[in-house]
Order: C-alpha cells, then sequence, then structure tokens
C-alpha cells in the first residue's frame, strides 16, 4: 500500500511538473486576454483547470459519479456549499464548481509550499483571518460584480466520522449579503480516496450530487442567513442520508 | 386525555403541518416571537386543533381566550378545558386526572 | 415628456423541459419534446376526456426552498413564478435595495389561480359545505394575481403590481404592459411574465370546445403540430416564465449586459368572435404593434407564432402574416411543438427562448412540422435550425376573448 502511495504520489508531482511546463504558460497567456489582464480570475480558471486534470488522470483510481449538472446555474455568480469530508475535497471542486470560483478556506493550506502560492495568486480567502462584514463590504463586491461564485465548507473542517458537522454562517451571510443563489452538493467517496486515519490514497468512487439552488429571498428577511443555512443544512443532511 | 397526550398531540400538529422542529418546542416558547406563527397561522392552527381534538371553536364564547394563547402551555390549557366543557360531569374527573 | 427606451436585462424560466432556463433552451436546441402521456393521471380524474397528453415539468418544483411562513399562500403556479423571477432577478443583478425601493414593479400573469389548489378548495367544500377544514393560505393560492401578489410579497416589491389575466395573451399581456410602465416613467424596472399549471380540469375545458389533440395520445411526441396538415388541436403544458425589464439609463448605469430592447407592443381585441380570433384582427394588431415600434414589416426578420395546433387559428395566423408580410417570407416557428400550450406562461417563456435565440443567432424550427396544412402554406415555415443575425422579431399571442397582444423586440444600440 505504501509502495503504491509512492507511486500514485510521484506520477502526480511529474504530471503537474508538466502540465505547468507545457499547459500552464497557455492556459494563464489565454485567460490573461479573456479575463482583461485580471490574474486573480486567471489564476482560478488555472487551478479549476488543475484540479480537473489531476482528477482525470487518476482514473480508475478515482471514478467521478455526478449527478444534478443541470442545477449549476449560467451566468451568474452564486455560492456553493458541499460537505467536507477529506483534505483532498478541494481537488473536486472543478466538478460542482463554476471556472471562476474563489474558495474560502483555512489557514493552514495556504502555509503549504506549492499549494499555498497559488491560492494566495488566486484570491482565494483565508476564513480564519478574514472579517466577513469588512470582506462583504469590500473585495467581495469586487469579486460579485465581476461575476466570481464563491465555494464554502460551512462545517469549518473536516468531519472526523462522515456525519454532517453544524454549519457556519459565512456561506449564508455572503449569500444574503449579495443576493446570491446557494447550490448544495453532496459529496462522499473523498473520505475513502484519502483518509484521514493513515493518510493513505485509496480507489474509490466519488459521488458528487448537485441539488437545486436554494434562493436568500424565498426566507423572510429577519434572520435569513440563519433560516437558509438551517434549510441548506438539512438539505444535505437529507441528501447523505439516502 | 393526560396532559402529557394533549402536549404530545399539538406537538405533532406543530412539526407536521407547521414545519417546526421538535428541539424548538418547550412549554415555555412563545409561538409568536420565537416560533415565528403569524396571525394566518392561528386561524390554521385552530382549525388543526378543532379536527385533532374533536371540539369547535365558537367564535362568540372562545375569543378571548384564544386572544389569550402565547405560549404552548397556554394551548394545552385551552384544549383542556375545551374538553371538559364538552364532557359530562364524571368524565371531568378523568379529564383532571 | 419624453419616453424612455426599455431593454431586457434578465430572463428565468420553468418550462416543461426542467427548471432554468440553460435547461429550456438544451431541450430546444436539441430538437426535443417536453409533451408526455398524461393517461394514468387523467383517466380516473374525468371521465370521457378526449386529449390524455400534456407538457408538465419535468422535475419536481424544490418548494421545500422557499420557506413555509412564504409557501403556504403559493399553489404551484406561484412557486414556479417565484423561481423564475428568482433566476431573472440574480441573472440581472438587481440588489435587494432597488427591489423594493418603489421603483420595481410586478407585472405577472396566470390565466387562473392555481388550478390544483381550486379542485382542492371544492373538494373540500363540497363534501362538507363548509370552509372549515381550509387553510387560511387556500385563498391566496386560487386567486387569480396569486402569482403577482406572491412575487411581490416574497421580494418585498413596493411598485406597481399590475396582473392582466387573460388566458393565453396573459403574459405577453404583462410584458407589454412592463413595459408601458418604464416608457412612461412610471416605473424604472418591471418584473413582467406568467406562469400556469397543467390540470386535468384546464385541459378539460379546451377539450370541450374541441381544442385539443386527441390523435396522438398513443404518441405524445409527434403533438401538437402547429401549422401541419395532420395537426388536431392544441396540448397543454405547464411552467413559468418571468423576463426583467428596465429602463434603459438604468441597465447602463449598472453596466448590466443588456439581452434586448422592447421596441414596440400592441394589445386589441378580436371584438367578433369570444374563441377565435380572426386573421383580420390580426392584422390589425400587428400593423398596430410595428406602428407602435415606428418599423416596417420590411424591418421584421423572425415571427415567433402563437400557433398552438388549432384547426382554425393557425389557418387564421398564417393569413395573417401573408397579409402583412407578403412575399417578403420572414421565417415563422412556434415554439409549442416542443413545449406544448403552456396558456399564461406561453408568452413569457416563449419571449425568453426567442430572446435567447436571437442572442445565439440561432433560430429553432416548430417541431412536428412535416406538411404545411391548408390554409397555412405561403409563410416562410422554419422546418429545420437555422443560423444568422436577425434584427427584430415579433412574439404573437392570441386569447380566448378575442385577445390578440404583439410585442416587437430587437437588438439594442445607443
Amino acid at each position: 500500500m505504501y509502495f503504491h502511495n509512492i507511486l500514485y504520489l510521484s506520477y502526480l508531482m511529474v504530471a503537474t511538473f508538466f502540465y505547468y511546463l507545457l499547459a500552464f504558460p497557455i492556459i494563464i497567456s489565454a485567460s490573461m486576454v479573456f479575463y482583461k489582464g485580471r490574474l486573480d480570475d486567471a489564476m482560478r480558471f488555472s487551478n479549476h483547470m488543475y484540479g480537473s486534470f489531476l482528477v482525470r488522470i487518476s482514473w480508475p483510481l478515482i471514478r467521478i459519479k455526478c449527478v444534478g449538472r443541470e442545477n449549476m446555474l449560467d451566468n451568474t455568480p452564486y455560492v456553493v456549499v458541499v460537505n467536507h469530508r477529506s483534505t483532498a475535497d478541494i481537488f473536486f471542486g472543478p466538478f460542482f464548481t463554476p471556472r471562476n470560483t474563489a474558495v474560502f478556506v483555512r489557514s493552514w493550506p495556504f502555509k503549504l509550499w506549492f499549494v499555498g502560492w497559488f491560492m494566495r495568486q488566486a484570491g482565494y480567502i483565508d476564513i480564519e483571518k478574514t472579517d466577513l462584514s469588512l470582506f462583504c463590504e469590500g473585495e467581495g463586491r469586487n469579486l460579485y460584480k465581476r461575476g466570481v461564485s464563491f465555494l464554502f465548507f460551512p462545517e469549518g473542517h473536516r468531519s472526523r466520522d462522515v456525519k454532517l458537522l453544524p454549519f457556519c454562517s459565512g456561506a449564508f451571510i455572503a449569500a444574503v449579503e449579495f443576493n446570491m443563489p446557494v447550490v448544495p452538493v453532496c459529496m462522499t467517496g473523498t473520505e475513502k480516496f484519502l483518509s484521514m486515519n493513515d493518510h493513505l490514497v485509496r480507489p474509490a468512487v466519488i459521488d458528487i450530487d448537485i441539488l437545486p439552488a436554494v434562493h436568500p429571498s424565498s426566507f423572510p428577511e429577519e434572520r435569513r442567513a440563519v433560516k437558509l443555512k438551517k434549510h441548506v443544512e438539512s438539505l444535505i443532511r437529507e441528501c447523505l442520508n439516502e | 386525555m393526560t396532559e402529557q397526550e394533549i402536549s404530545n398531540r399539538v406537538k405533532k400538529i406543530l412539526i407536521e403541518e407547521f414545519e417546526l422542529k421538535e428541539e424548538e418546542l418547550n412549554d415555555d416558547t412563545s409561538l409568536y416571537d420565537e416560533m415565528g406563527l403569524d396571525s394566518l397561522d392561528s386561524v390554521d392552527l385552530i382549525v388543526a386543533l378543532e379536527r385533532e381534538f374533536s371540539f369547535k371553536v365558537i367564535r362568540n364564547v372562545d375569543e378571548e381566550k384564544i386572544r389569550a394563547i402565547r405560549k404552548l402551555k397556554d394551548i394545552y390549557c385551552f384544549i383542556i378545558e375545551k374538553q371538559k366543557t364538552l364532557a359530562g360531569p364524571e368524565q371531568r374527573g378523568i379529564i383532571d386526572r | 415628456m419624453s419616453l424612455r427606451r426599455v431593454v431586457i436585462t434578465g430572463m428565468g424560466a420553468i418550462s416543461p423541459f426542467g427548471i432554468g432556463m440553460k435547461t429550456m433552451m438544451d431541450g430546444l436546441y436539441s430538437g426535443q419534446s417536453a409533451v408526455v402521456s398524461q393517461k394514468a393521471e387523467w383517466e380516473w380524474q374525468i371521465k370521457d376526456l378526449n386529449c390524455l397528453v400534456g407538457a408538465p415539468v419535468k422535475e419536481s418544483l424544490p418548494s421545500k426552498s422557499i420557506s413555509r411562513q412564504y409557501r403556504r399562500t403559493m399553489g404551484p403556479t406561484a412557486v414556479m413564478a417565484l423561481l423564475a423571477a428568482q433566476e431573472a432577478i440574480v441573472n440581472a443583478g438587481i440588489s435587494n435595495s432597488f427591489i423594493s425601493s418603489g421603483r420595481t414593479g410586478v407585472s405577472f400573469s396566470a390565466s387562473t389561480g392555481s388550478a390544483e389548489s381550486l379542485t382542492q378548495y371544492f373538494k373540500e367544500f363540497f363534501k362538507s359545505s363548509s370552509l372549515k377544514n381550509i387553510s387560511s393560505g387556500s385563498f391566496f393560492q386560487v386567486m387569480s394575481h396569486t402569482s403577482a401578489a406572491n412575487i411581490a410579497h416574497v421580494l418585498n416589491i413596493k411598485g406597481r403590481v399590475i396582473s392582466p389575466d387573460a388566458a393565453c395573451s396573459s403574459a405577453t399581456q404583462a410584458i407589454g404592459l412592463g413595459y408601458e410602465a418604464i416608457k412612461y416613467g412610471l416605473q424604472d424596472i418591471m418584473l413582467c411574465g406568467g406562469s400556469d399549471e397543467l390540470n386535468a380540469i384546464v385541459c378539460g375545458s379546451f377539450d370541450l370546445l374541441n381544442a385539443t389533440s386527441c390523435r396522438f395520445n398513443d404518441k405524445p411526441t409527434q403533438t401538437p403540430r402547429p401549422f401541419d396538415r395532420d395537426r388536431d388541436g392544441t396540448v397543454c403544458g405547464e411552467g413559468a416564465g418571468c423576463i426583467i425589464l428596465e429602463a434603459e439609463e438604468f441597465a447602463i448605469r449598472r453596466n448590466i449586459p443588456i439581452l434586448a430592447e422592447i421596441k414596440g407592443f400592441s394589445t386589441l381585441s378580436d371584438g367578433t368572435h369570444l374563441a377565435q380570433s380572426h386573421s383580420d384582427s390580426i392584422v390589425r394588431c400587428m400593423e398596430n404593434a410595428l406602428d407602435s415600434a415606428n418599423l416596417t414589416s420590411d424591418d421584421i426578420d423572425y415571427i415567433n407564432a402563437h400557433a398552438t395546433g388549432t384547426i382554425l387559428g393557425d389557418i387564421a395566423e398564417a393569413e395573417a402574416i401573408k397579409k402583412v408580410f407578403g412575399s417578403r417570407m420572414v421565417p415563422v416557428s412556434s415554439l409549442k411543438g416542443h413545449m406544448g400550450h403552456t396558456l399564461g406562461a406561453s408568452g413569457a417563456l416563449e419571449v425568453a427562448a426567442s430572446v435567447r435565440m436571437f442572442n445565439d443567432n440561432i433560430l429553432i424550427p416548430t417541431l412536428n412540422l412535416k406538411h404545411p396544412g391548408e390554409g397555412c402554406e405561403g409563410i416562410n415555415h422554419l422546418m429545420d435550425i437555422r443560423r444568422g443575425k436577425i434584427r427584430t422579431f415579433l412574439k404573437n399571442s392570441f386569447a380566448f376573448g378575442g385577445i390578440n397582444s404583439i410585442l416587437v423586440i430587437g437588438r439594442y444600440s445607443n
């Protein structure tokens, strides 16, 4: 098992090397043109492509079953919330988020040497160091106006026993503030792919269920973010229990 | 019918028809402030209680008592009183128990 | 007072293909039919119903995602209307503060209130001769302005709320009246559209008038057949469409993409027949619509027809098109072959689809039109997908009561 993991990790490192040597310059140049010189937009697009690339070249070790893609919204930024079972979750984001999505994560990934740099360049948000209300007034509004979607892991950290942890409110406060629909996503199998017990990788089927969007305006104004949060939490809980 | 039975049946209505959560329903929970019910809901609640407990709310007679209902336990008291009014003297003893 | 230009900045759809604009366009562009058999659902409800096909919304509506406090006054008609309005608002990027500023209004219709809620209402009443067991929200579900009122309530809209209930012309009229409210400076943004449910009783009403398709109960995707020689009537569908209309200067200030411009609108009555508009009245309405847009028939590059697949209705419309457009052979198609007749929603859904086609430079043909029927020839029927830029198109809607409504929609340029 250790040998296979070392082999797989080496394979990913070689693939990453060639990706960044060959594909990255083309992708970043084209997206800098498309996004009119905005580096963070271009890097988010590049990260999206890289994550998708890594998962696809890992077939058949990783097999994706994704339903509900028709629930991904067209032509509008939105908030995606997904349950969190594994450190690898972020790499599956490209299967249920639009190409220009800012990811909200805790501080520790930003400290990783290679990954952290790309996250910072892409303008991912460190939720432990960000004041949400200031964010909504400033950078958040800027991102929203540019059509950037947001990805949150509202449990805050990985669930150790696959049970859904209580949701934090950040995603829903942002959704209410900008009147962005929330698309709930249920993802299972990542905890089997990358086990938190022994940090080893195993073959897994990743089931992704994208649920219909929930609009903040469907809830009365008073305590809207809380009601939205509770409802989305119940949708994801119900989906996971099926 | 004991107060506990009444409580269970009232809570069942609130959970099924008003989509409230069981953990939010305590005897002292305020219907309007905490449970978020409004005037339309109070009309529907009366209809649901009438159906569940087989009594009829008489507008002129019961109006004041209904207006006085603020908390969950007020509903239990109202139902107990209503059932006493409908019951004969022997059965009042059973409800009181 | 100078008249303002009115543009389209957002659209939302719940169609027989499912939830969202993308789902509707994917279905239309791939030439699918959303018509299915309704035999199992309807046969036991109404004896002797001839038409057993319909076009229901394919997916179940996420009604539970609307808080109970709002949902209790909504039947499916209003739920669909709200979902479409929410999608349109998100696409148009309108802030909550502007929505409730009093300068945003609603012009939304349904041909009746919720048919399902109405059926339940009277079932309960006839059972007990009492209204005691009927929930307090029921009236709000069945009232004819349920869609407009519920949208305004949920979205906290304080501007004018109009609900023109004109059967199949409802949504087109709603869009037209919304256009006029902005044009004359009375509102800055209007959420316009229509919604309607599929229900056996509604289909039965058309059935009574011999207006429904009955020969394709075992081949649902082959009906309705607008303009086709084998057409035998319409097929009822359901859905909701919402179009956000906005004053030009607002859209420019908000720096939001403008999808199209409403150039003109006309709604006139036939005046002679309650069930069927004659071609002369349709001609009058078309000419009036073109006048209102300061355009002539030479400026029109596409007509999105009302054509529901009824024998007489399709002929009347074809004749009118021939009279107004003569030898110009403007391309004509009806989307009812794909989605059935979504009644109060049809104007809005078909405007939304047409605006999307217009922006994609693609024209969708009439599904199930193989051979134009007698009286329907002599116009340029689209029977294959056509690509090319169009400047301006007409959206026709004709309704029971002889109510004709036509919108003129074109490219925006400042």
